[in-house]
C-alpha cells in the first residue's frame, strides 16, 4: 500500500463498518491518488469472445504470466476493427488506472491502444528500439523511481525558447510559489539536440542536488519530436539516478522516451501539476490546519470566558451583602411569624378547651335529668306498691304474734290472736272460728 | 513544553499537525492542554511551512566548467505570455 493509502486508512476506525460502496469509493480514491497520470500499458490482447456492436471497447490485457486486467477503450471499437486487432496480438494501451465501482474492480482505461509492431504510429526504427529495451527490461514499471511528494529544487532539461518551459515554470509557480529551478538548456528539435540533451541529461543528474529532472518540450511535427526517440538519449534517461519526467509534446505525442522515464506526462503543463501536486495540497492543508486550530482556540477561550463570566456574575459575588441582607429580612419574618403565632395558638387550646367543657357539663345535665325521671318512676311505682297505700283505701292486714301476714284461714286456727293492721292504728283481734 | 519538533520528518509534523486540530475542534480537552496543544500546533505549521518553502523561488544555469566541474548562476524567469 502506498504512503497515502497507509494515511487514508489510518484515519479510519478500525470499529467502523463499511459498505461495499465506501470501498469501492475508497479504492477509486487510492488509485486516483496513487495513479494520477497516463502510461503505457504493454500486453497481449485478449478479445471477449462475444464482441458485440457496443461502440465501446471492452477487452483483457495479458502478460507472460498470465496476469490480467480489464480494459476499456470508450468509442474504440471501430479503431480495434480497422487496426484489425485479434486476441493473441501484443498491443501498447495509452490511459489511466480506475475502479469500475458497481464492481469494485480495477480497470485500464485506455486512450489509445496500438500494435506493438504497428507502423502508423511507431515507425520501423522506433518499434526496434522499444523492443530492444523492453527486451532488456528498461520500459519495466519496476524500474521506474518514485517522484518525491515535496520536490524543493526542479531540473530542467528544455530550450529556454521552448514553450514547454515557459508553460512548465508558470504552472509550477502559480500553485507553489517557492522552487528552485536548475536549467540545463539544450536544443529540443533536430538531429542535432541529441548529443545536448544527453549531456544536459547527465549534467543535471551528476549535479546531484535535484530532487527530480523534468525533460520537456511543446508540441511539434513528429521530425521535430524526432530527437526524443533516440535510443542512447533513451538509455540515459533510463540510467539516470534521479527520477527523470519526460513531457513532450502534445497528447497524442509518444516518445521512444516516454517508455523509459520514470513517469510521462502528456504535456509540459500536467508535468508541473504532478510535480507540484503534493505541495499544493499540503499548503492547502496547512493553511486549513492553521486557521481550524487558531479558530477552535478562539472558541475554546471565548467558551471558557463566557463560563467565567457567568460564574462571576453570580449575585452572591457582585453583591455579597445583599446575602446577609436577605438572611436579616428572613429572620425578621421567622420572628415576627413566631410572636405572632403564639397567642393565636393559645386562643385555640382555650376555645378548644372551652368546647371540651361545654360538652362535659352537657352531659352532665342531662344524666342528672334522666336519672331524676327515673326516680320519679321508681318513686311513684315504689309509692304503688307500699301495703299502707292498701290499707289508707280501708283494706286491713292481719298478723300472728310473729308478725307473719295471714294469708289462708289455716294459718289462724279459732281462738288464735291477731293483730290487725289499718290504714290508721292497729285492732287486736281473736279468731272465732 | 512542548516536544522538541525540530528531529520531525515533513509527514510526521503533518500528521501531528492533523491530531492536534481534530483534539482541539473536538473541544474536550481541558484549557491548559488545550494551550499547549494549539502552542505545539503552531510549531508544527511553522515547522512544516518552512520544510515546504525551504526553497527559493529562483531559476539557476547550470553550466559544465570543465570535465569535473559545474556551476549555477542565476537567471531570469521568462516572461510568462510573450504575445
Amino acid at each position: 500500500m502506498s504512503d497515502l493509502a497507509v494515511q487514508l486508512f489510518a484515519k479510519h476506525d478500525p470499529r467502523t463498518v463499511w459498505t461495499v460502496t465506501e470501498v469501492a469509493n475508497y479504492l477509486t480514491q487510492v488509485v486516483h491518488a496513487d495513479f494520477p497520470n497516463y502510461f503505457w500499458l504493454c500486453g497481449e490482447l485478449v478479445l471477449n469472445e462475444k464482441q458485440s456492436n457496443n461502440p465501446h471497447f471492452y477487452a483483457t490485457l495479458r502478460d507472460e504470466t498470465g496476469s490480467t486486467i480489464p480494459v476499456v477503450w470508450f468509442n474504440g471499437t471501430a479503431r480495434i476493427r480497422q487496426m484489425d486487432l485479434k486476441s493473441g496480438d501484443r498491443v501498447f494501451a495509452y490511459g489511466h488506472l480506475d475502479i469500475y465501482s458497481p464492481r469494485c474492480t480495477l480497470q485500464f482505461m485506455a486512450q489509445k491502444i496500438q500494435r506493438a509492431d504497428g507502423e502508423e504510429t511507431l515507425t520501423e526504427l522506433m518499434r526496434r528500439s522499444l523492443a530492444k529495451l523492453a527486451a532488456e527490461g528498461l520500459t519495466d514499471p519496476s524500474r521506474k523511481k518514485p517522484i518525491p511528494p515535496f520536490p524543493q529544487r526542479i531540473g530542467i532539461v528544455t530550450s529556454p525558447d521552448a514553450a514547454g518551459y515557459r508553460d512548465f515554470l508558470h504552472t509550477c509557480l502559480s500553485r507553489f510559489p517557492r522552487l528552485t529551478f536548475v536549467l540545463a538548456p539544450s536544443k529540443v528539435q533536430g538531429n542535432a539536440a541529441v548529443p545536448e540533451l544527453i549531456q544536459a541529461v547527465k549534467m543535471l543528474d551528476e549535479y546531484g542536488k535535484c530532487d527530480l529532472i523534468v525533460v520537456t518540450r511543446g508540441g511539434g511535427s513528429i521530425t521535430d519530436l524526432w530527437c526524443f526517440n533516440d535510443e542512447s538519449l533513451a538509455r540515459t534517461i533510463a540510467a539516470a539516478k534521479t527520477p527523470i519526467i519526460t513531457a513532450i509534446g502534445h497528447e497524442r505525442d509518444t516518445t521512444l522516451v516516454d517508455y523509459v522515464s520514470a513517469l510521462n506526462a502528456i504535456t509540459p503543463t500536467i508535468a508541473a501539476e504532478i510535480v507540484t501536486h503534493n505541495l499544493f495540497l499540503a499548503t492547502q492543508a496547512l493553511e486549513s490546519y492553521a486557521c481550524r486550530i487558531a479558530n477552535a482556540m478562539q472558541w475554546l477561550r471565548q467558551n471558557r470566558r463566557l463560563r467565567l463570566e457567568k460564574a462571576l456574575s453570580a449575585q452572591h459575588l457582585t453583591h455579597p451583602l445583599q446575602l446577609v441582607a436577605d438572611r436579616k429580612t428572613r429572620l425578621a419574618n421567622d420572628e415576627l411569624r413566631l410572636y405572632s403565632a403564639l397567642p393565636h395558638r393559645a386562643e385555640i387550646l382555650r376555645s378548644t378547651l372551652d368546647i371540651l367543657w361545654q360538652r362535659l357539663l352537657d352531659r352532665q345535665t342531662s344524666d342528672l335529668e334522666h336519672a331524676s325521671a327515673q326516680l320519679k318512676t321508681l318513686q311513684t311505682a315504689l309509692r304503688t306498691l307500699d301495703p299502707k297505700g292498701v290499707l289508707k283505701r280501708g283494706y286491713s292486714i292481719l298478723l300472728d304474734e310473729q308478725q307473719h301476714a295471714i294469708r289462708q284461714p289455716a294459718e289462724a286456727p279459732a281462738g288464735t290472736k291477731l293483730t290487725a293492721l289499718l290504714g290508721r292504728g292497729k285492732l287486736k283481734v281473736t279468731v272465732d272460728e | 513544553m512542548p516536544e522538541n519538533t525540530s528531529n520531525l520528518t515533513f509527514d510526521d509534523a503533518l500528521q501531528q499537525l492533523e491530531g492536534i486540530v481534530q483534539q482541539l475542534e473536538s473541544g474536550k480537552l481541558p484549557l491548559e492542554e488545550s494551550m499547549k496543544a494549539f502552542e505545539r500546533g503552531v510549531q508544527l505549521g511553522k515547522l512544516c511551512n518552512e520544510k515546504l518553502t525551504n526553497a527559493e523561488k529562483k531559476i539557476e544555469l547550470l553550466t559544465r566548467q570543465s570535465d569535473e566541474e559545474v556551476s549555477t548562476q542565476e537567471i531570469p524567469f521568462p516572461v510568462n505570455n510573450p504575445n
